[in-house]
């Protein structure tokens, strides 16, 4: 416990210093404005591995949920402040794209990714990093003690055992919540799907602001089921969490972790260099850390906690189909289940 | 306690006026003021009020609560800005300059010290702004010190004095920059009855050793009749009066003043001529009057002015019959009634006379009315 | 504008202007300044806003229609109510019987209870709802007292916010039971009246108006509440969370500012009700009161005692629950200890920067807003040029009470981030958030200051003057020192809210100066429970060391300053 405290402490004036020196050497170097909705515990490592490669740029970065992010820069159109978007769903990039807000550039090595993860066009607007899937979290011993068997597929969580027992994300604030839902319109057809999701409805205990906290409800024993991502649900499996991941069996929706250049940067070749790095085969190891799929084919190897066919089990996802759409489909589930009290 | 300060007033008067009448009354005018209104909104508290102030003089503003001294003291230190007129001070037009502009020294009736400096502290702190040197400044408190009799205090601090050496503090601090012009707010207005008195001397012995010019505010009569040189007497925001203290006493010019300065019968009447009043039916002869046959006015004649008789005199005399008596050592304060026309009258009498008369409730009396005493007052409008 | 224009024109023409009463001026207009562009402005631009359309063009109330259209919305405005009904009876009712404890009986350990009391004050109100989901979530360690209710709701909400407002009832109602007057007492008990009677007809008109004033504290600040409902809320919609929903979840900022004007009116009328009570206590008791002393009865004393144990044992509880919480590896599945949550990994790496950052915005807040309103009520209450400007910044000191933090900070974002303001630059920086919350916490400081200034001698300032000392010097060697104890209380007070505040600057906080509070509330909504606690717990201890200086320093200066102050 003493010792604990010790090394904390010695972290905490480590971290002190080297956020001096982080300082220190802004003054000196460009710096860029990345917004993004990475996980916040790998921010620092992205970061990081960048600057050993181009320690003269320093990265400011600005999270949040995807859908707030999204909505940040749809808001800020008109006065930019970021420089880059490094993490960021393809569907949202789509959507900025189509209000002219990026700058497209073709990165160094660009030639190098699966085009399914580069924007169509010449240059592309936008380059892919990673796939990002949905996935469920089921607390084994919460699952047990209450007598909730575990899904094996998104119909099973409208079955009447899981009432208020499942947790999902926000649609609106969060990217996972609305991958989610934007595949079920795929998987199903619209009509079956908002049938689907009012059978779901009934059993949410509650909807989040973020994609991971259903996860993370899940995994400290506040839900028994939590609608969330493979990364958080391997993760948190990894650190002991004592949650079985499922991969519902209809098919996996996912949505793509994407990086553009905002149109208006001031920092124009600043953000270039760091585009051509994001495309980099070291950058895409270090994506594949985290997420089974990643832009560059050859580079994934397998992870902790993820199924081999991960790919397979992946829909096959429209992406212009989830972007063009992201407004009225938000707009109707927000008629429909914003303000969960009336509807109980 | 109250009526044995107002009649006591006679006997200060009278020790108090030779002196007055020597001081030379040509000095040069140290503040005048012109035309002086100020406004509060709908409510007019001075009504354009015209003063000089001679040098070296010492003046009281007197009058009842809400009369406007205070505020015409205020505005004379540009502590509050008049609506309308002039303020001159040696002839310089200081109407519109703030405080810090005028000449002047002030003390509080709640001594405002300021309570985290020693004694020496607040007095050297008009004195710190005049660019003197430090040994100056502490040769300066110590002789303003010994002036106010606690030399040797300098390190304390005001909560450890009494209310009296207070404001003697109030006072140093005041006088330490020499201004040319002294005001008194109320000084010793918060200051038990004992203290007041003998403050009241100090001050005045203050401002005689040092002759400078004083104005003073003050509600309480006996301290104007006994420190002032003149004394204005201010009633709803205008001057009703302006004289020493004897003149305010003696010859008040209208009913306010007889009736706020001393103890005064005030008895209605009907004017009859230009020296008689009707008092009921009765023919009064009085002292000469303006006002006009058949005028509804007021008889003003002091306590002690009234000839007592218990029994009938040769001359005419107004039958009363006595309702009350009081001792007051050393008069007795007699209260009866007019039978004429049930009308309270109050006469005092001298200790001597009081003995050798019998004047017990219930008992007729007889009352002469010198007609040198019978001053006759319109009655008062406002 | 026209207001100071007017107010300058009187004097101007009969004042001569010395270079003093021209630095006056200039202090008054730059107070004034700091309330158009910290208040009036901002409220102006958010009032416009909720009568735009996205693209900025007028729409007149269409807005307000939708809203009111729209059930999920609309509905928040009955749960609001509902909430901070219920939380004033309880909250009222409880406070009062441990203030009557405290005032009234002679129960033991009155003053540990008080400094217990004080310690929600330091904790933001989001650390109350992340200990409740420990103790009554479901995996709490105290979950079947519910009976089978879930915390996540109404229930919670009103539980976490009786924790954090009780503080504030409390006080109100000490002071108020403090002032009464023993004669009604011994005159009740000559006439043989009975104890009940004598409660009803002395105690409770004695207090009747603190009663008052207490309950509109109370509402007000449960109505306006953001943190406890924004964790433990569930799905159950308040318009403070509908606020934060609409404009960081959705973006929807006019149905932001809707839903802000709609939170504005209660919270101005209660504002406007409290001024008219508090007008017409004041001389209720005369300078000549005796005050009460209670007698020793034991079954009285003890059961109060006993409540106020309750209630102290219940404040401890949800802080020691806090502490736990950060200190467990992972809950319930994994109970050993560990101060890894400390690191803060949910904030991306250096999470104690907002810690940091938080000491520098609530040191700021503190060293600048103390100056400024001090200063600002000194020129209000002493100084004699200007009248009407005077009375424009006192109005406009008073007024930021009436403004829910919510409200206060969207209002910024319209003004701030407005591209054509000149101002702009402000955004995302420290400084704005500093201006913020100096704003935010004003009146109370002001109202402190005013009280503190009222108690000196109306004359130093005429003093100074006559003795030719420039009003500044007056003001540094006599007011300053003279008012330090309040001074140091404004200063604490500005600190502790700087740092536990959240409602208002939840949405102006940029990149750079992310405050250890809204950490808090990250770490809680992306699931970083522990986390968050810690940091709660990194706040509470903050505030603690700051006001234990703050004791500490306030008995040195006293005692130095012995001295003089005693009479």
């Amino acid at each position: 416990m003493k010792n604990t405290l010790i090394h904390t402490l010695k972290k905490a004036t480590l971290a002190l210093s080297v956020a001096t020196a982080l300082t220190a050497q802004a003054l000196s170097a460009t710096e860029l404005t990345v917004y993004t909705a990475v996980e916040s515990d790998d921010l620092q490592k992205y970061a990081q591995r960048f600057n050993q490669a181009h320690p003269d740029i320093s990265v400011r970065w600005v999270r949040d949920s995807t859908g707030v992010m999204t909505a940040r820069l749809l808001a800020e159109k008109e006065n930019p402040r970021a420089d880059v978007i490094w993490g960021l769903a393809a569907t949202s990039l789509l959507m900025l794209d189509a209000e002219d807000m990026l700058h497209p550039y073709a990165p160094v090595g660009v030639e190098n990714l699966d085009p399914k993860f580069v924007d169509q066009n010449t240059p592309p607007a936008w380059v892919g990093m990673d796939a990002w899937v949905a996935a469920i979290c089921y607390n084994t011993i919460e699952g047990e003690k209450q007598g909730v068997p575990m899904p094996t597929s998104w119909e099973d969580l409208t079955r009447p055992e899981y009432q208020g027992h499942v947790i999902m994300p926000n649609p609106s604030s969060s990217g996972t919540g609305y991958l989610d839902v934007a595949s079920w319109i795929q998987l199903f057809g619209e009509e079956k799907a908002w049938e689907y999701m009012d059978g779901l409805h009934n059993n949410i205990s509650r909807y989040t602001h973020s994609g991971s906290a259903p996860c993370n409800l899940a995994a400290s024993g506040e839900a028994v089921v939590g609608v969330s991502f493979a990364f958080r649900a391997a993760r948190l499996k990894s650190q002991g969490a004592p949650i079985e991941i499922v991969f519902p069996s209809e098919g996996l929706g996912w949505d793509m972790e994407a990086a553009a250049i905002v149109k208006g940067t001031q920092n124009l070749e600043a953000a270039q260099t760091l585009m051509d790095w994001i495309v980099s085969r070291e950058a895409n190891e270090m994506y594949n850390e985290g997420y089974a799929v990643v832009a560059m084919p050859g580079v994934a190897k397998p992870i902790e906690n993820y199924p081999l066919d991960i790919v397979e089990r992946m829909i096959d996802n429209d992406f212009s189909f989830a972007a063009v759409n992201r407004d009225r489909i938000l707009q109707e589930w927000q008629r429909r289940y914003d303000g969960k009290t009336e509807a109980r | 306690m109250h009526s044995l300060q107002q009649s006591s007033v006679a006997a200060l008067v009278s020790s108090a006026a030779n002196p007055i009448e020597n001081r030379k009354k040509s000095a040069d005018i140290c503040l005048k003021i012109e035309a002086l209104c100020k406004e509060f909104g709908d409510f007019t508290a001075l009504k354009s009020i015209d003063l000089e102030i001679h040098e070296g003089e010492f003046v009281c503003f007197l009058g009842p609560s809400g009369c406007g001294k205070t505020t015409l003291l205020r505005a004379i230190a540009g502590l509050e800005m008049q609506t309308r007129g002039k303020v001159f001070q040696k002839s310089k037009d200081i109407s519109n300059l703030p405080p810090q502009k005028r000449d002047f020294g002030i003390v509080f009736q709640s001594y405002a010290l300021f309570p985290n400096l020693t004694l020496e502290d607040n007095i050297a702190y008009g004195l710190k702004n005049q660019g003197l040197c430090k040994s100056a400044i502490r040769t300066r408190v110590q002789e303003l010190l010994t002036l106010i009799g606690l030399e040797g205090s300098e390190r304390k601090y005001p909560a450890q004095l009494s209310g009296g050496q207070q404001q003697r503090v109030a006072l140093a601090r005041a006088l330490a920059t020499e201004p040319g012009l002294l005001l008194l707010d109320e000084p010793l207005s918060a200051l038990d009855a004992r203290v007041r008195l003998h403050l009241r001397q100090q001050i005045k012995q203050l401002q005689q050793t040092l002759g400078v010019t004083t104005v003073m505010v003050t509600h309480d009569q006996e301290e104007a009749l006994t420190m002032a040189d003149r004394i204005v007497v201010m009633n709803h925001g205008v001057i009703e009066q302006i004289g020493t203290p004897e003149e305010i006493y003696r010859q008040p010019v209208n009913a306010f003043v007889a009736g706020f300065v001393g103890t005064m019968n005030l008895i209605p009447i009907e004017v009859e001529s230009s020296a008689s009043v009707l008092l009921g039916k009765e023919s009064l002869p009085c002292l000469p009057h303006e006002l006009n046959k058949g005028d509804q006015a007021s008889l003003a004649i002091r306590p002690e002015e009234i000839e007592l008789f218990d029994v009938m005199p040769n001359e005419a005399a107004l039958e009363a019959r006595v309702t009350h008596t009081e001792y007051l050592g050393a008069f007795l304060r007699v209260t009866c009634d007019l039978l004429l026309l049930n009308q309270e009258i109050t006469v005092d009498l001298q200790h001597i006379d009081a003995e050798r008369m019998i004047v017990a409730q219930g008992r007729e009396v007889f009352l002469k009315l010198p007609q040198r005493y019978c001053r006759v007052f319109a009655e008062q409008v406002h | 504008m026209s207001v100071s224009l007017s107010a300058l024109k009187v004097p101007a023409l009969r004042y001569r202007f010395s270079s003093e009463t021209l630095l006056k001026l200039l202090f008054l207009l730059a107070a004034l300044a700091l309330m158009l562009i910290g208040l009036a402005l901002p409220l102006y631009t958010m009032l416009l806003k909720s009568l735009q359309n996205g693209a900025g063009d007028f729409i007149g109330l269409a807005n307000y229609r939708h809203y009111f259209s729209t059930p999920a919305l609309a509905n928040s405005i009955f749960n609001s109510f509902y909430i901070a009904i219920l939380t004033m009876v309880l909250v009222v009712s409880l406070a009062f019987m441990c203030a009557y404890g405290i005032t009234r009986t002679c129960m033991p350990g009155k003053r540990f209870f008080r400094v217990l009391t004080l310690l929600p004050i330091l904790a933001p109100s989001l650390l109350p709802a992340i200990s409740l989901v420990y103790i009554f979530g479901n995996q709490g360690y105290l979950k079947e007292l519910l009976g089978g209710a879930s915390i996540y709701g109404p229930i919670g909400i009103v539980i976490g916010m009786c924790f954090w407002i009780f503080p504030h009832a409390l006080m109100i109602l000490v002071t108020a039971l403090s002032n009464s007057d023993a004669r009604l007492y011994e005159a009740a008990k000559a006439m043989k009246t009975s104890a009940f009677r004598t409660f009803m007809t002395v105690t409770l008109p004695g207090v009747r108006y603190g009663l008052m004033s207490c309950s509109f504290v109370v509402f007000t600040l449960a109505i306006t509440d953001f943190g406890v409902p924004k964790v433990i809320g569930g799905q159950y919609n308040l318009l403070a969370t509908d606020i934060y929903k609409q404009v960081v979840g959705q973006q929807n900022f006019q149905m932001g500012a809707v839903v802000s004007v709609i939170l504005l009116l209660p919270a101005v009328f209660t504002f406007i009700a409290d001024r008219w009570v508090q007008r017409r206590q004041t001389s209720q008791l005369s300078a000549r009161a005796v005050p009460y002393q209670p007698e020793p009865s034991r079954v009285r004393d003890w059961t109060f005692a006993l409540l106020c144990y309750a209630v102290a044992g219940f404040i401890l509880l949800i802080i020691g629950t806090a502490v736990y919480a950060s200190l467990i590896q992972f809950w319930p599945y994994n109970l050993s200890f560990t101060l890894q949550h400390y690191r803060f990994d949910g904030l991306g790496g250096n999470g104690w920067e907002s810690w940091f950052n938080s000491l520098k915005m609530a040191g700021g807040v503190a060293l600048i807003g103390t100056l400024v309103i001090f200063t600002n009520a000194w020129l209000v209450e002493k100084s004699k040029e200007f009248p009407v400007l005077r009375q424009s910044v006192h109005l406009f000191s008073i007024l930021p009470m009436a403004v829910p933090g919510m409200v206060l900070g969207l209002a910024y974002i319209f003004f701030f981030n407005h591209p054509s303001n000149p101002l702009n630059f402000l955004y995302g920086t420290l400084a704005i958030l500093i201006l913020n919350t100096l704003i935010h916490f004003y009146t109370v400081c002001h109202l402190t200051s005013m009280t503190a200034l009222k108690q000196l001698d109306p004359e130093f300032e005429s003093v100074g003057a006559s003795l030719k000392v420039p009003f500044w010097r007056t003001y540094t060697r006599v007011t300053l020192p003279v008012s330090l104890p309040a001074v140091l209380d404004i200063s604490v007070y500005l600190f502790v809210n700087a740092m536990t505040t959240v409602s208002a600057v939840v949405f102006l906080y940029g990149p750079d100066t992310r405050l250890a509070s809204v950490s808090v509330l990250h770490l809680d909504e992306a699931g970083y429970f522990a986390s968050a606690a810690a940091m709660a717990v990194l706040i509470l201890l903050t505030s603690m060391a700051v006001k234990v200086m703050h004791a500490g320093v306030t008995f040195l200066l006293l005692r130095k300053a012995q001295s003089w102050r005693q009479r």
